[in-house]
């Protein structure tokens, strides 16, 4: 008998009968106040920083003056006079080790823990890069906003992707003597910019 | 290998060390107490997360089975391994197939368990953990000591010189970011050139037949989609029916461990990139054995976030490595005597009771009353002598009153002449650490007989 069949038929024999109600509803209902203000609130207590745009055409201003000088990726086409490093024709993600700075528009953003929802559309199919550059600039609608991670699963529906990771901040470690380092393996600095 | 109170009293010879585990852990314990008291409906959280629990148990077969068509229709290859052997051999046909050499691996307590790496470095792959927690373990040639912090038991100053001596650092006073640093910088190499990239895996989907990924430094991430191939390895009680479910799971994971309102990568896979290969290995290992056992089963729906070790006061004193087994505190204590009761039969006795870990439970296992039903097991089939001869006396004493009265008056009157190696000989366990009290001159019967019956 192969594993498969031994494991599944001594589950089935060895399985308990426990009642179970599960409510996930209670969860569910919208909140729609205060949704910008807590969100910057968890990003600052996750080490990320965040801009407020209240006119969007001061955007490319911001971002040229991020990216300047240094190899970057756009996925957003928010910058006219400068140009990033062309991922169209990438043989293998390690020819991304040298690129500094990601700019990509976030998905969904949750306001108790300022997570962003980075599918691989939002990444141009290249899963690696919100985690190999050093500083990644996420922007985000706020009208895309809400409250709870359950609204965020209900914002994104069926899982049309083959990749996605809710991003929260910079990576960090706390691994010696619980002291907090920003900039682990992932990002060292991270800026989300609401628009 | 050293008992439970063996290996606690060992760690406790270093009383300043003792304290700063203690407060170390607590600060952690502190940080969940914030962030769980800013969620509305926390109780109501746990009670759902609970629910889903006792659902997969009592259909894991039907979700085993959904889980492993979905995932196989989104292009990932699902292995079974009854046990821990089977698990390694399984990883390391996936290597040989691509002849790898090099592994990158993110945390995976599930590994531990099966002894992965030494079994895969003795036929000659490099191995590398890249949480910054388990690698400082892996350069010591130690097991880590908590499953969320593997190194919690470490001062930096002996991670400063550790990696002086392993990586060729210089000095740094055990300077935190400096010493991170370091590590991220050499792993970077070991990132981009490897062959297979492993993982373990925080939550398998049923209705998907993907997988997430819980990581605060992004190694997973950064092994994984650089690696030709993926391989992630679970227990079987992973699973969760719904991707709806995640976000329970996902609210309550972080703020249970170290009180982050969520970690800072939760990467969900479902097909491998393009190019890419990816593996799923599930395991048994001892889990539908401890599945067929009503007291203990509930065991099986820990999400591994630590709470209860952070909270308790035995594990605070006495530290990760004092149980000796891959999942140390509560947990570990009530997880570890399914696979061996004779090994572990000292671990469910490594608790005050007093409940904390069973309050602070994600998922709501009622940890201290499955130790208490441990140690009725265990003394059943692994009777300690000397206490159970203690208990026969002392029933004896109890049942007859003037044996009762006779005995404590001379034990008032010889507690008081006898000298103090008598009295706190190896018999008296109790007295280890403790002082007895000052004897009475009398008991309470004679107090109240001359205070109370003639005075109303």
């Amino acid at each position: 008998m192969d594993s498969r069949t031994q494991i599944l038929e001594k589950v089935r024999k060895n399985k308990p009968t426990l009642e179970s109600h599960i409510d996930i509803e209670q969860f569910e209902e919208t909140i729609d106040e205060g949704l910008v203000e807590k969100y910057k609130l968890s990003l600052e207590a996750n080490g990320g920083s965040c801009i407020d745009l209240s006119n969007s055409s001061e955007l490319e201003n911001i971002l040229t003056k991020e990216v300047e000088g240094q190899s970057f990726v756009d996925l957003t086409n928010s910058l006219s006079e400068i140009t990033g490093k062309d991922i169209s024709s990438l043989e293998h993600p390690k020819e991304l080790a040298e690129v500094k700075v990601l700019i990509a528009k976030g998905k969904v953003g949750v306001s108790e823990n300022a997570a962003i929802w980075m599918d691989e559309e939002a990444l141009s199919a290249v899963r690696v890069l919100p985690f190999i550059v050093e500083r990644s600039i996420f922007i985000i609608e706020k009208a895309n906003l809400v409250a709870t991670m359950h609204q965020a699963y209900q914002k994104i529906g069926a899982l049309n992707t083959g990749f996605g990771s809710f991003i929260a901040g910079p990576s960090k470690t706390a691994d010696i003597e619980q002291n907090l380092v920003i900039g682990a393996h992932g990002t060292k600095s991270h800026l989300v910019i609401l628009v | 290998m050293l008992t439970h109170p063996e290996a606690a009293a060992s760690f406790n010879k270093d009383e300043d060390r003792v304290n700063w585990h203690d407060k170390s852990l607590w600060f952690v314990r502190n940080k969940r107490d914030l962030a769980v008291n800013k969620i509305p409906k926390w109780e109501a959280l746990r009670e759902t997360a609970s629910q889903i629990k006792f659902n997969v148990l009592s259909n894991l077969d039907t979700y085993l089975e959904e889980f492993e068509g979905k995932a196989k229709a989104n292009g990932i290859q699902v292995h079974w391994a009854v046990d821990g052997d089977e698990h390694n051999r399984i990883v390391k046909s996936i290597l040989d197939k691509h002849q790898a050499k090099k592994m990158v691996k993110s945390k995976s307590m599930l590994t531990e368990e099966c002894h992965l790496n030494p079994y895969l470095e003795k036929h000659g792959i490099e191995v590398v953990d890249t949480d910054l927690g388990e690698r400082i373990v892996q350069l010591a040639k130690e097991p880590p000591s908590h499953i969320v912090m593997p190194a919690i038991h470490k001062k930096k100053e002996e991670i400063d010189e550790l990696f002086q001596e392993t990586m060729g650092t210089e000095p740094a006073n055990g300077d935190p970011q400096y010493l991170t640093n370091a590590a991220r910088e050499d792993l970077r190499e070991k990132f981009l050139n490897a062959d297979v990239a492993l993982t373990g895996v925080n939550f398998a989907i049923a209705d998907t037949g993907g997988f997430v990924v819980c990581t605060n430094e992004g190694n997973a991430d950064m092994g994984v989609h650089l690696a030709p191939v993926h391989i992630a390895c679970m227990g079987m009680e992973k699973l969760i029916p719904k991707l709806e479910h995640l976000g329970v799971f996902l609210r309550l994971l972080a703020r249970s461990a170290t009180g982050q309102s969520i970690t800072t990568y939760s990467s969900h896979f479902v097909k491998p990139r393009e190019g890419q290969e990816m593996h799923i290995v599930i395991v048994d290992n001892g889990r539908t054995e401890q599945l067929a056992r009503k007291d203990f089963l509930n065991s099986l729906k820990c999400i591994r976030c630590g709470a209860c070790m952070n909270t308790c006061p035995i594990y605070r004193r006495s530290g990760g490595h004092s149980y000796g087994s891959v999942v140390p505190g509560p947990i570990g204590s009530i997880l570890s005597p399914n696979t061996d009761m004779k090994k572990f039969s000292t671990l469910p006795f490594a608790s005050t009771l007093c409940g904390s870990c069973s309050d602070v439970c994600p998922v709501k296992i009622d940890i201290h009353s499955q130790l208490y039903k441990w140690r009725q097991v265990i003394m059943k089939e692994h009777p300690d002598k000397l206490k159970k001869a203690a208990m026969q006396v002392n029933g004896k004493v109890f049942k007859y009153p003037w044996l009762y009265d006779f005995l404590g008056g001379f034990a008032r009157k010889a507690l008081k002449i006898m000298p103090k190696g008598i009295i706190y000989s190896k018999l008296n366990a109790w007295g280890k650490q403790r002082d007895l009290p000052e004897v009475p001159e009398t008991n309470f019967k004679s107090w109240y007989k001359k205070n109370r019956r003639n005075n109303g």
